[in-house]
């Protein structure tokens, strides 16, 4: 009988049930009338916006990438938020982009070898974006690997494709498919104003002069943050300063 | 396993015939205790007042308070009394008989050798009790392998139904509340709300639950009879008791013998001080040894607690701030981490008292931070944990000074105070210095492990990942820019002052 605070699984034990049951659940829904017209609302909306969603979100998490590691501005605290931020927009990018693909490619608007193989063409410039994300996602998951590992640099070399992977995923979205509507390019424009002044700031941060640096005040998390972070399951936290 | 020797000052009682067996059988027990004595509620009870029997499991609570409060819940006694502001939980049912086996306290060996060498008097205290409270159920939570099978065994040749249950080898393990929880199943830890066990204890039924001692004592009170019984010890402690001296020998005292005597019956050389009372207990000066004796009565007026019955010496020539640092260090981790004053509290005090020994730091930081728990928390381990400290400061101050002056006394810490045997799977967090970029988040993530120094960099605790902070180490580790920050095995490391491994 070990202590079973120690050997949590990774996702909680309802997890897999839950989904289980929801697709079970989205399976029969569709089969009665409402659901099945509610089916082609989705769907439709996965096929001309999941991509959308997706550049929003990846453009997020390349803002929210850039700025974890802002030391002028940003306390310890708006660190972890803008770091937690960029993992669950990246989280969101990918489900988007997965949905983007699996529509599209049953959809019959693509050929499935067109996702992955690079052409000098708009859905080419998607393919690339898609592989070079995939590299990002798999070590982004391996993060931790390379922290026990004497290589951190190749983790930053491969992780730093995404500022060509972005350029090239909202390339795709401008050219690829019908001509994005207006407010799609006002998105676009936005996003590209947030990614350049993140840059910016970054680029400050890294070539400030060197006696610049403020000594942060030592600062924890406070009990109800530890709650939140620690997703309720310890009680009585009473942490005092 | 380390062998434990038995020895006794004044007749044996409970430890009779560990002269001549290995193992007191049925039948060798029934030669050396006689039969089963039958007695009855109120017969009990009148007993266990007359000599005024306490538990032995460290709280010393009078059992018969507590036998009556279990039979006015199960319905064997009209409930004459009941308190203005007594609340009931729990539904009344037929009672449960826990025997506590369990010892968290690595200095700690009494139980152990009770149940793996007198099983059946243990099973008899059981019997008498369950008897009286006109049940068959009878539950035993120990910790160790050897006596589990011991008791099972026991059973088996006395024909009763015992229900043993395993608890893992962990400090607070031992708390009646967390025995309970590990009875039903449950995660064994201290619970958030205190709930009497007499009230609402396995499967929320009235229970009577004591430690291992307290059921050979009331084994043998059963049969000699309360006269009898009080023929040795002191007139308002009577009988023997159970001391585990060194953590390897258990000897059983009279009440009252001077702890001198005990000390020289065991060959234990006492060097700057004796602890008493296990890790929640308290120091006392070799100086007080003499005049103490070994009761409650004795053992508080020499300034320390009987407890559990544990005594450890510091041998002559170790450095003792850093064993007690190294013992500081273990409680801190043995935390359940449930509760905030503990959580926080005791890793500040482990903190404190490394500044002290490497003499940054001083005595006011550390009794700051004993002072976090009084009273508040689900169980008594901040309270026992700064006992433990506190009464170091005031015995080890030649010490403390040495510590102050030059930042060390020049002695070795030897670690003679006993520490469970290391698994293996004991982790620590290390920093890779050349990547480190003073971002700081560790600090954030996980305060109880890690401070800032005014530069912004992190100063580790150097104590070992406690089961309840792995998740947010894994946190901090995943989260740091610098990749940095990484959880390396305990074991090869060097610890922070010599706390590493040792086997006995």
């Amino acid at each position: 009988m070990e202590s079973q605070l120690s050997d949590r699984p990774l996702l909680p034990r309802w997890a897999p049930y839950t989904a289980v049951a929801a697709a079970a659940f989205v399976l029969v829904a569709v089969a009665t009338p409402p659901g099945a017209a509610a089916a082609v609302v989705v769907q439709s909306f996965l096929v001309y916006y999941s991509g959308v969603f997706a550049l929003v979100a990846l453009s997020i998490s390349v803002m929210t990438g850039l700025l974890a590691t802002e030391r002028l501005l940003l306390k310890v605290h708006h660190r972890v938020l803008a770091q937690a931020l960029h993992r669950a927009s990246s989280v969101l990018a990918v489900t988007f982009l997965t949905a983007h693909l699996l529509v599209q490619t049953l959809g019959g608007q693509v050929r499935p070898d067109q996702i992955v193989v690079p052409r000098a063409e708009p859905i080419g410039f998607g393919a690339l974006a898609f592989d070079l994300l995939l590299v990002i996602l798999v070590t982004g998951l391996l993060r931790r690997r390379f922290a026990l590992g004497g290589r951190p640099w190749l983790w930053r070399a491969l992780h730093a494709l995404a500022y060509v992977a972005w350029p090239v995923a909202i390339t795709h979205g401008l050219t690829a498919g019908r001509a994005p509507a207006v407010w799609v390019e006002w998105g676009y424009t936005i996003c590209l104003a947030g990614v350049a002044l993140s840059l910016l700031t970054r680029l400050l941060v890294t070539v400030r002069p060197r006696g610049s640096r403020t000594v942060p005040e030592p600062r924890y998390a406070s009990a109800e943050e530890r709650a939140v972070a620690r997703s309720g399951v310890q009680q009585g936290a009473e942490v005092p300063r | 396993m380390t062998t434990t020797t038995v020895l006794s000052i004044g007749g044996p009682r409970l430890t009779m015939g560990f002269d001549r067996f290995d193992r007191l059988d049925l039948d060798r027990h029934r030669a050396v205790h006689g039969g089963l004595p039958e007695l009855d509620l109120d017969e009990l009870i009148e007993m266990a007042e007359k000599i005024e029997m306490r538990g032995r499991g460290g709280a010393a609570f009078p059992f018969a308070r507590k036998i009556m409060a279990v039979a006015r819940r199960a319905g064997l006694r009209s409930s004459e009394v009941t308190l203005p502001g007594e609340r009931r939980e729990g539904r009344p049912g037929k009672a449960v008989v826990v025997v506590n086996g369990a010892e968290g306290e690595p200095g700690s060996a009494k139980d152990k050798v009770l149940l793996t060498r007198a099983p059946h008097l243990v099973l008899d205290g059981a019997a008498v009790a369950a008897r009286a409270l006109g049940t068959k159920d009878v539950v035993l939570a120990v910790e160790d392998e050897a006596a589990a099978r011991s008791v099972r065994k026991a059973a088996a040749e006395r024909r009763m139904s015992v229900r043993v249950v395993r608890l893992p080898e962990r400090f607070i393990s031992g708390e009646s509340g967390a025995v309970i929880r590990a009875i039903n199943g449950e995660t064994p830890i201290p619970p958030g709300r205190k709930v009497l066990a007499a009230d609402s204890g396995v499967d929320r039924r009235p229970t009577l639950l004591s430690n291992t001692e307290t059921y050979a004592q009331l084994a043998v009170l059963a049969s000699l009879g309360p006269d009898l019984y009080a023929s040795v010890g002191t007139d308002s402690e009577p009988g023997t008791t159970l001391l585990t001296v060194g953590g390897t020998s258990v000897v059983e005292v009279p009440l009252g013998t001077s702890l001198g005597a005990v000390l020289e019956r065991c060959d234990v050389t006492v060097g700057q001080g004796l602890l008493v009372g296990g890790y929640h207990g308290a120091w006392i000066t070799p100086a007080a040894i003499p005049m103490a004796r070994v009761s409650r009565a004795g053992m508080e007026a020499a300034g320390g607690v009987l407890g559990a019955g544990i005594i450890l010496a510091l041998t002559p020539g170790t450095c003792p701030l850093g064993e007690v640092l190294r013992i500081a260090e273990y409680l801190s981790g043995q935390s359940a981490g449930q509760c905030g004053p503990c959580r926080m509290g005791l890793p500040d005090m482990v903190r404190a008292l490394a500044a002290l020994a490497d003499g940054s730091g001083g005595v006011e930081e550390i009794r700051h931070a004993a002072g976090v728990g009084r009273g508040r928390g689900a169980c008594a381990h901040p309270d026992g944990t700064a006992r433990f400290v506190l009464s170091a400061l005031d015995v080890f101050a030649g010490d403390i000074a040495a510590h102050r002056r030059g930042g060390s006394c020049g002695l070795p810490v030897f670690g003679v105070l006993p520490l469970p045997v290391p698994t293996g799977a004991e982790t620590r967090l290390s920093v890779d210095w050349t990547r480190c970029d003073g971002h700081g988040l560790c600090a954030y993530l996980v305060p109880e492990l890690v401070r800032l120094d005014r530069y912004g960099y992190p100063v580790m605790l150097g104590s070992e990942i406690p089961v309840w902070l792995e998740r947010d180490v894994q946190r901090a580790v995943s989260m740091c820019p610098a990749l940095a920050l990484r959880v390396t095995s305990a074991l090869g490391v060097p610890a922070s002052r010599g706390a590493g491994s040792r086997k006995k």
